[in-house]
């Protein structure tokens, strides 16, 4: 069930409908089920995952919160990690391993069995996943307490607006929020989830589902575009993946503000970096920050000296890459972005929270132009084509000119900068809510306007919604 | 607050409304074929004249440009259209004919005219075409199988401003290159009989870097006697057994430039496999004599230009008789 579906829209609105005229409990029980059926749209058969998922942590988490024995506890955190990244292992890379392997197995005489070539990713598996576990960390951590109620606990796993691409919540923001859903749901509660919501839309079928045909055009045949119009591609696809993924988030917390749940940020504004460590402050938050939590600080962050310090980064952002799919090129990806960030930290580059002035204009155009690169291997079917890309790049030809492209991306930049500008200024993601109310109606005319104009092709699937 | 932003916002929705009403009106309505000339050829088909045609000409942009279905007509006193669908392949006619052509047109006859450039059995924009043919938002419209909400879709396309612009707005420079003076890709590129009149006014000319990128391109790998020739045999087939009779036609072509493109063997192997469908067929091959073979005849290698179409139809309309 895709958020630009009619479907979901009518899904959407019967599950308001449900949760505005019910109380207590029974709005708990609407969203549980509604989360179920929501995911089981897709594949009813992997809903059996995230109910596995659901009972080892909760059960785990449980066990954590009375066991006081160290090396005890320390083996529960094991089970719910092993059983966590083994079933996203299986499901998520065996393909990819065993793919790889065929060589070496060939030259045994052994060939693998086609059924786990041909396993099918469950949607949505690396967010909840990585959710789950982050609330069994947290418990073993002794940072929350763990969830004593079932059907709540069933609902942090699951809860329908986030599932399936996040963002990916921590339990101590969203467990406390989702035991409260009796909570009075404000005007302005509805007001800004419908403004992210029309945001979201915009963003996602305005813009970012016009620019993938674009961009599709250039990656599907790289050796065929001249170097102009291969980087208008690459542009193309850059805006496209924010505003895809951004939407993405903005209809999610845009459906679960009307529902009186808030959830975090996952973009502020990535693409005003002035630097590629400050883009990973703003690109992805929910992931970023989990890597960083979960990850790079527990394998020491910057506190045993330079050298690990580069090493500890490097390998955060492998494992993000690998995150994203099992190829080689999502390698590549991660070991860019690692490669990057060392780099900043070895040259002295530091985040900044400074406001951003048009003397930042150079260094955020030239690290947009670094996180293009990276998008480069990330879109392209392979690594093969990546480098086609590349070599397309470096011939400098300019050739037939899409004209439609040009000005497509033009207006893409231009809307996408625009909100983005507003978004920081306002400090609001429903930006509209803070300006005066003649300016803010135009605005919102036009994403309204943009988003129904640019309906009328076959929807097309959240990127974010293969990983 | 809520309420002035609410009333503001509507009053700003419904001045825009009323702008892209306007606006609507200077570009066509939104595409639901392929292209619009599929579209255009599938309307004027479909809203054809109550009653049967006698002969209809088909195939693909060789076929479109090359078939006057009014010189045709006058020679042989049949009713004649040209079915052909520029810029498709052999695939797509066996669907072309099955829910355009036969229920729309009920012919007697078709010619199906065929050149090398059709025939290159690697060439995989054949497949995507029949593909979004297949997909396209208009063909549940077509074959009868659109439901509620695709009928709403189409009326909200074709009379609320908004939804009138969906192609304007992923297409825009060429829909204000269209309503500011009727050119680019929107253009019509074909009369109402249906022939292409967009090489009309073409003369060729020996071009040695176009050759080349027609031979890294749609012509790469080129290999024949396969899925092309099979697709073409299948439309044969369903045809006779409607008791429609067939005509083949091997199309005129530059030949130099086509020798030098697909090399003179791969020729060779399309005109053995032209010859061999005709005699499994049961069915006439019609093959251009040298009086189509003059260079002022061609817009580009395969395509016809104006003179190229009337020397064209004079002769087919000769041989028909």
């Amino acid at each position: 069930m895709l958020f630009n579906s009619t479907v979901f829209l009518l899904f959407a609105v019967l599950v308001l409908s449900l949760h505005g005229v019910l109380r207590g409990r029974a709005r708990t029980y609407v969203l549980i089920v509604a989360s179920y059926v929501f995911y089981g749209a897709w594949d009813v058969r992997f809903l059996s995952l995230v109910l596995l998922s659901t009972v080892v942590d909760y059960n785990i988490g449980r066990r954590l919160m009375v066991t006081e024995d160290p090396s005890r506890r320390k083996t529960l955190l094991r089970w719910s990690i092993l059983i966590n990244l083994g079933v996203l292992g299986i499901f998520k890379y065996l393909g990819f391993f065993v793919e790889e392997a065929v060589p070496f197995l060939s030259a045994l005489g052994l060939s693998p069995d086609q059924r786990l070539l041909a396993i099918a990713l469950p949607v949505g598996i690396s967010f909840y996943t990585f959710q789950t576990m982050s609330y069994t960390i947290d418990v073993y951590h002794r940072r929350i307490d763990a969830e004593t109620d079932f059907i709540t606990f069933a609902l942090f796993v699951a809860y329908f607006p986030q599932l399936v691409a996040g963002p990916i919540e921590r339990a101590g923001s969203l467990l406390p929020q989702l035991r409260n859903v009796d909570r009075k749901i404000s005007r302005a509660d509805v007001m800004s989830g419908l403004q992210l919501m029309l945001l979201g839309y915009f963003k996602k079928v305005g813009l970012g589902d016009v620019l993938g045909g674009f961009a599709d055009s250039v990656f599907d045949n790289p050796s065929e575009a001249s170097a102009f119009m291969t980087l208008l591609g690459v542009y193309a696809f850059a805006f496209q993946i924010y505003a895809d993924f951004s939407g993405y988030s903005d209809i999610a917390r845009g459906v679960s503000r009307l529902l009186g749940i808030n959830l975090m940020r996952n973009f502020e504004q990535p693409y005003l970096s002035r630097s590629i460590t400050e883009f990973w402050r703003r690109w992805h938050v929910s992931l970023s920050s989990w890597l960083r939590d979960y990850l790079y600080i527990p394998l020491g962050g910057n506190r045993k000296g330079r050298g690990r310090t580069y090493v500890n980064l490097m390998l955060t952002m492998l494992l993000g890459g690998l995150w994203h799919g099992a190829g080689w090129n999502f390698v590549v990806w991660g070991a860019l972005n690692g490669g990057f960030l060392a780099t900043e930290r070895l040259a002295g580059i530091r985040d900044s929270d400074a406001a951003w002035t048009l003397r930042d204009l150079g260094r955020t155009v030239f690290t947009f132009h670094m996180v293009c690169l990276t998008w480069v291997f990330f879109r392209a079917p392979s690594f093969g084509d990546a480098t086609s890309v590349l070599q397309q790049l470096g011939s400098f030809s300019v050739g037939q000119i899409d004209s439609d492209l040009v000005t497509f991306v033009l207006y893409s930049t231009v809307a996408l900068i625009l909100i983005d500008f507003l978004q920081r200024r306002s400090g609001t993601h429903a930006f509209t809510t803070k300006l005066p109310s003649s300016f803010a109606a135009v605005t919102l005319a036009v994403m309204l306007l943009g988003t129904i104009s640019a309906t009328g092709t076959p929807a097309r699937d959240f990127i974010y919604f293969q990983f | 607050m809520t309420k002035r932003l609410l009333s503001s916002t509507a009053v700003a929705v419904l001045a825009m409304a009323l702008l892209a009403q306007i606006a609507a009106t200077q570009v066509p309505p939104p595409l639901e074929f392929d292209n619009y000339e599929q579209q255009r050829q599938i309307d004027r088909i479909v809203n054809a004249p109550e009653g049967c045609t006698d002969l209809v000409l088909a195939g693909t942009s060789l076929m479109g440009a090359a078939g006057n279905p009014e010189i045709v007509a006058s020679s042989t006193q049949f009713s004649v259209r040209n079915v052909a669908l520029g810029g498709g392949g052999p695939l797509i006619m066996v669907p072309w004919f099955d829910e355009v052509v036969e229920p729309h047109l009920c012919p007697t006859t078709v010619v199906i005219g065929l050149g090398p450039r059709d025939a290159n059995d690697n060439f995989v924009d054949q497949e995507a075409t029949v593909t979004r043919y297949l997909e396209s938002k208009g063909r549940p419209h077509l074959i009868g199988t659109a439901g509620a909400v695709q009928q709403i879709d189409r009326w909200l396309s074709r009379n609320v401003g908004f939804f009138s612009l969906r192609s304007a707005y992923r297409r825009p420079a060429t829909a204000l290159a269209f309503a500011l003076n009727g050119s680019g890709n929107w253009r019509e590129t074909s009369g109402a009989d249906g022939r292409i009149t967009a090489f009309d006014d073409i003369v060729y000319s020996e071009d040695q870097a176009r050759e080349e990128r027609i031979a890294l391109g749609s012509m790469r790998d080129f290999a024949t006697g396969g899925r092309n020739f099979a697709a073409v045999e299948t439309l044969i087939s369903n045809l006779q057994e409607n008791n429609v009779e067939v005509i083949l036609v091997d199309m005129p072509r530059v030949e130099g430039a086509v020798d030098r493109i697909i090399g003179p063997e791969r020729i060779d192997q399309y005109e053995a496999a032209m010859a061999d469908l005709a005699d499994r067929s049961a069915i006439p091959l019609l093959q251009a004599d040298e009086s189509l073979t003059e260079t002022q005849l061609f817009a580009d290698e395969w395509h016809l230009n104006s003179e190229g179409s009337n020397a064209f139809s004079t002769w087919l309309a000769e041989n028909l008789r």
